[in-house]
Parts: C-alpha cells; structure tokens; sequence
C-alpha cells in the first residue's frame, strides 16, 4: 500500500488532534494532520487530493516570476 | 418491546427539554418502550389484525417520589412543560456514567402527576411520562455532571469505544481462509457492509493473524474479506468472533443543558476516530447561553470507533450538561 503524503490533500471536514487542536481547517492543506491517518480521512471523504488543476498552474505561475 | 424496572439508584438521569426530572427517595421506577399499533382488520377476518404505525412510545413512572422546589427542577418542569408539545427526553437507567447505555425520544410528551402529601418543601407524588414519536439507544458521551470550566472527554480519559458497547452482539467466526486476501466465514449473516470496520479476536491464524481492527468487504451474506494476505499464515483459521467498530448509518446526538450560571456561551460537540489519534468533528450543537436547553442533531455516513464529547465554555461559572449519541 502506497504511502499517502499530508501535503497533497485539504480538509473538507475539521480535523483535530485528541486535544481538540486544530490539525487542518475546512479547506486548509493537512500537512499537520499524521500520515498514518490519511487512509481512513481520505476513504471517508474528510479530506480530498488538492486539485492538480490549481497545483500546475501555481507551478506554472511561479516559474514565469521566476524567468529573467 | 421489552420494558425495565430498575431501583432509584440505577434511574440515573431523566431530562426533558433541559428540565431535570429526576426525584430523590424514589420507591421504584419504571420504562417501557413499545411500538405502536393500529387496527386493520377487514371484513371477513377470522382474527383481529395490527400493523405497525412505525412510532415508539415510551412509559416512565415514579413511584412514592419526592420532588423538591430547586431551580429547574420539578416543579418547575411541571408547571412550564406544557403536555402534548413535542419535546425531548434523555434518560438513562443503567447509570450516569461514560458508555452507559440511554435513551432519547422527540416527540409528544404528556405527565399524569398525583401528589400525595408535603413534608417542608419535598411533595410526595407518583408521577407517569408519555412521550411518544422517535425513540433512540445509544451511549452517554458525556455524563450528566456540573462543569466549570472548557473540557474534553478524550483527554479526560473518558472517550467512548464502540467496541466495547454492551449492545453489541458478537458475531462467531467459523473459518478464516489463508489466502490474500483472507476470507472470513461466519456462523450466521453478519449484516456487515463494504468498507465498514470490524473488530476480530480469538481467531487462531497467526503471523500474520487477523486478530485486530480491519476494513470489511462483504462477499456474502456470511462471508467477507479483509486486507491480510494470510497465505503464509500458521494455525487452523477457525474460531474467534468479530464485533463492530464502526457504523454506516449516521447518528443521533442528544444534547440538554439543565443549568448555566454565570458563562455567557456553551458549544458542546461529539468528535470521532477510527485510530483514537486524529478526530473529526461528528456534530456540532448550537451555542447555547441560557438554560434549560436541550437539541437533537443528525448526522450521516460512517461513525467511527472511538466519540469523544468537548465543550467549550465561554465565561466563568459552572453548567450542568448531558449528552448521548445513538448510531442507526
């Protein structure tokens, strides 16, 4: 089983730790929230993939600044 | 539907929209809970015939009660909680403690109150509730208990697992095959559903076992499979039982305040896990800033494992809450 990665998705629903701390707000990249929790996150819709869409055209973005 | 007769001591909490009903030196106590029935017998029928209307109605009765004059309390409750009004019921029988089993009902509640004498400012009476409408079983995911300041159930050490519910019924393991992957064989229909999480123990596979929390995904009626490649595995694969650790049905949460002295706001939420280590809010109640109070929240899809109830208290000064949630 592939290992999922916290940056690649963004919370749809709050997801806290067990102190009730914020890992990942509605919308926000869960990049706080532990790896080992993604599988059952993603598989119940908590959390989505952040859209590859939005990624490439960020990258793209980006580099343009970036070109002399 | 079976009903209880259950000693003071056991009748633990009894709210209804926030009031507390629950009396001191109670003689005895009862709840019933039936399904309610209408006639449909037709011409030419040999026998009388029912069917079900599909609504629960609930009987609670207290005998030989005292009830006293304290602030929300009876007879407050007697003279502000109008009959035939739909209204919500908490009550718990089997104690006021974390994972206990209770009730709740919305619906039509109605009192029949004989008062049978006065000593000070305790009266003496038998008192009958009806309520009848959308009865719910679950478990106290917080205990009905006076709070000051914000807390949070899991870090108390009072979460709730679903597994160790008193009404789950274990389901016998008759087989577990050694093959990838590893298909379990049930004594009778599991009911399960594909992707819902069960909880294996005692089946003799080994390295690697069964035995622990997996994902399901039902091949009949009385047969699944879950994610081990048990081709290697040593032991005959039989025996063992499997109970449920997670639900797919959503749930109801039942929230009622029955004091709020000082704080400006309370927001009580119910959060759930299948690892006991990260947790998504499951429902969240509406702030509440006076009492009583009292709401019911549904939620759907997938309930985790392990609940856990936080509330957030905004000022300072001490309420009283109780919750419970109920899975479908």
């Amino acid at each position: 089983m592939s290992e999922l990665h916290p940056a690649a998705y963004r919370a749809v629903r709050r997801i806290s730790d067990p102190d009730d701390e914020t890992l990942a707000d509605v919308g926000a990249i869960c990049d706080r929230v532990p790896a080992t929790s993604l599988r059952w996150l993603l598989e119940q819709g908590h959390i989505v993939p952040v859209d590859p869409d939005a990624r490439r055209s960020n990258w793209t973005a980006a580099a343009a600044t970036e070109m002399p | 539907m079976a009903g209880g007769k259950s000693s003071s001591s056991a009748f633990a909490v009894l709210l209804v929209d926030g009031y507390n009903l629950l009396a001191a030196k109670v003689q005895s106590s009862t709840h019933t809970l039936k399904s309610l029935l209408v006639k449909s017998t037709g011409l030419g029928d040999a026998w009388e015939a029912l069917i079900p209307t599909g609504v629960m109605q609930a009987t609670l009765t207290q005998a030989g009660a005292f009830f006293d004059d304290a602030a929300n309390g009876f007879h407050l409750a007697f003279t502000a909680v109008a009959q035939t009004v739909s209204r919500l019921v908490v009550f718990a029988y089997a104690g006021n403690t974390f994972g206990a089993e209770f009730v709740g009902i919305q619906g039509t509640y109605g009192q029949a109150y004989d008062a049978l004498g006065t000593v000070g400012n305790l009266t003496k009476a038998n008192v009958s509730y009806q309520v009848s409408g959308q009865v719910d079983r679950g478990q106290i995911v917080q205990t009905w208990t006076q709070k000051t300041i914000t807390w949070n159930t899991k870090t108390d050490g009072n979460s709730i697992d679903y597994t160790l519910d008193r009404g789950q019924r274990p389901i016998p393991i008759t087989s577990a095959t050694k093959a990838n992957p590893c298909v379990v064989t049930t004594t009778v229909p599991h009911g399960l559903t594909t992707g819902q999480k069960v909880l294996i123990s005692g089946n003799t596979l080994a390295t690697p076992n069964i035995n622990s929390d997996l994902v399901a995904t039902v091949l009949t009626t009385t047969t699944f499979s879950v994610a081990v490649d048990t081709t290697a595995s040593t032991g005959a694969g039989t025996g063992g039982s499997l109970v449920l650790s997670s639900t797919v049905n959503g749930g109801v949460g039942y929230q009622e305040i029955s004091e709020v002295t000082g704080p400006t706001g309370f927001i009580g939420k119910i959060r759930h896990s299948a690892d006991d280590a990260t947790y998504v809010d499951l429902i969240v109640f509406t702030n509440v800033t006076a009492a009583p109070a009292a709401e019911r929240l549904t939620v759907a899809g997938t309930v985790n494992r392990y609940l856990c109830f936080t509330g957030t208290v905004t000022g300072a000064g001490t309420l009283t809450p109780f919750c419970g949630f109920s899975r479908t």
